[in-house]
């Protein structure tokens, strides 16, 4: 047999691992969109669960809509974080346009 | 064994009936890292079993921060008493059997709620709220803060305890035939004036239902 020096065959295995190691980047690269959303939703939702009973991430996100503020999630997620009455502020504007909404109907 | 008037050992650590669980319970202590983490306590007194378990495990995995990372473990440290007076709806206790296979052909174990309770209860508390847990890596230091007292009377006095409040809950309107067997248990217990142990228990479960 003839001998096939080591580095031959080490390239061959490292260009498997290389194009695994590509994939997987390449997918997760739009995983990583997904997973961020993810994690913010969460931790808005953590947030605003204390602001009262039955309120909840889809409850803020809907009233949010309706007032037709444009704050993306991660904006809210890393204001929630760092200036936690920020949010509250948010949270009592919104609340006082659905206050009005329902006491002048 | 020891029978001692003071609660603690001549070297501080707790000595008498207090001292098998609350040694058990101040073992993995030093374990955990952090000490920017709350101690929250619950009490499962009247608290639906299923109920309670939920919102301890959103407390224990850290879902109530917003600081929630979810490769790291950011929960508060959980201690629920008086897992003996959990509460139980429908037939459960004597219907609910948790069920292990020990590896050998033929061995599946069972054993009903009920036995449970009387062999430990803390262990009815934990395995609710460990099934509820993601299984992951994390599981088993989540598990390590979670700590369970039968009885009102716990270790932990010294730390700052915050008590957790369950949020309400939207009792479901009972059965009519469940009502009705209510309302009927209710008279008899009326005219015989004085409860025999067995109406009392029936009337504590259907108690339990509506509340």
């Amino acid at each position: 047999m003839t001998r096939v020096k080591r580095g031959y065959i080490a390239r061959r295995r490292r260009k498997k691992f290389k194009i695994r190691a590509l994939v997987s980047a390449h997918r997760d690269r739009d995983r990583q969109k997904r997973d961020f959303r993810r994690l913010w939703i969460t931790r808005i939702n953590a947030v605003i669960r204390e602001k009262g009973v039955y309120y909840n991430y889809s409850k803020f996100i809907h009233d949010l809509y309706k007032r037709q503020l444009l704050l993306n999630r991660k904006i809210l997620a890393q204001i929630a974080i760092l200036n936690r009455n920020c949010i509250y502020m948010i949270y009592n504007e919104i609340i006082k346009t659905k206050i009005r909404k329902n006491t002048s109907k | 064994r020891r029978q001692t008037g003071a609660a603690l050992n001549s070297d501080n650590r707790p000595s008498g009936a207090v001292a098998t669980t609350s040694r058990k319970a101040l073992a993995g202590l030093r374990r955990i890292d952090l000490d920017g983490l709350r101690w929250r306590v619950f009490d499962a007194k009247g608290q639906v079993l299923g109920r309670l378990a939920s919102q301890i495990s959103t407390v224990l995995q850290g879902k109530d921060k917003p600081t929630y990372t979810p490769n790291r473990d950011d929960g508060d440290m959980c201690v629920v008493l008086n897992a003996k007076d959990i509460g139980i709806t429908g037939r459960k206790l004597t219907d609910k059997y948790y069920r292990w296979h020990t590896g050998y052909v033929g061995h599946l174990k069972e054993r009903s709620l009920k036995d449970q309770m009387s062999k430990d209860p803390t262990e009815v508390i934990r395995k609710a709220v460990l099934r509820m847990l993601p299984r992951n890596k994390l599981r088993d230091d989540r598990d390590r803060k979670l700590r369970i007292f039968t009885s009102d009377e716990h270790p932990f006095g010294d730390k700052p305890l915050e008590p957790y409040i369950m949020p309400p809950r939207q009792v479901r309107e009972m059965r009519p035939r469940a009502r009705r067997a209510l309302i009927r248990a209710q008279k008899k217990a009326e005219q015989q004036g004085v409860t025999t142990t067995k109406n009392g228990k029936k009337e504590e479960e259907k108690v339990e239902l509506s509340a």
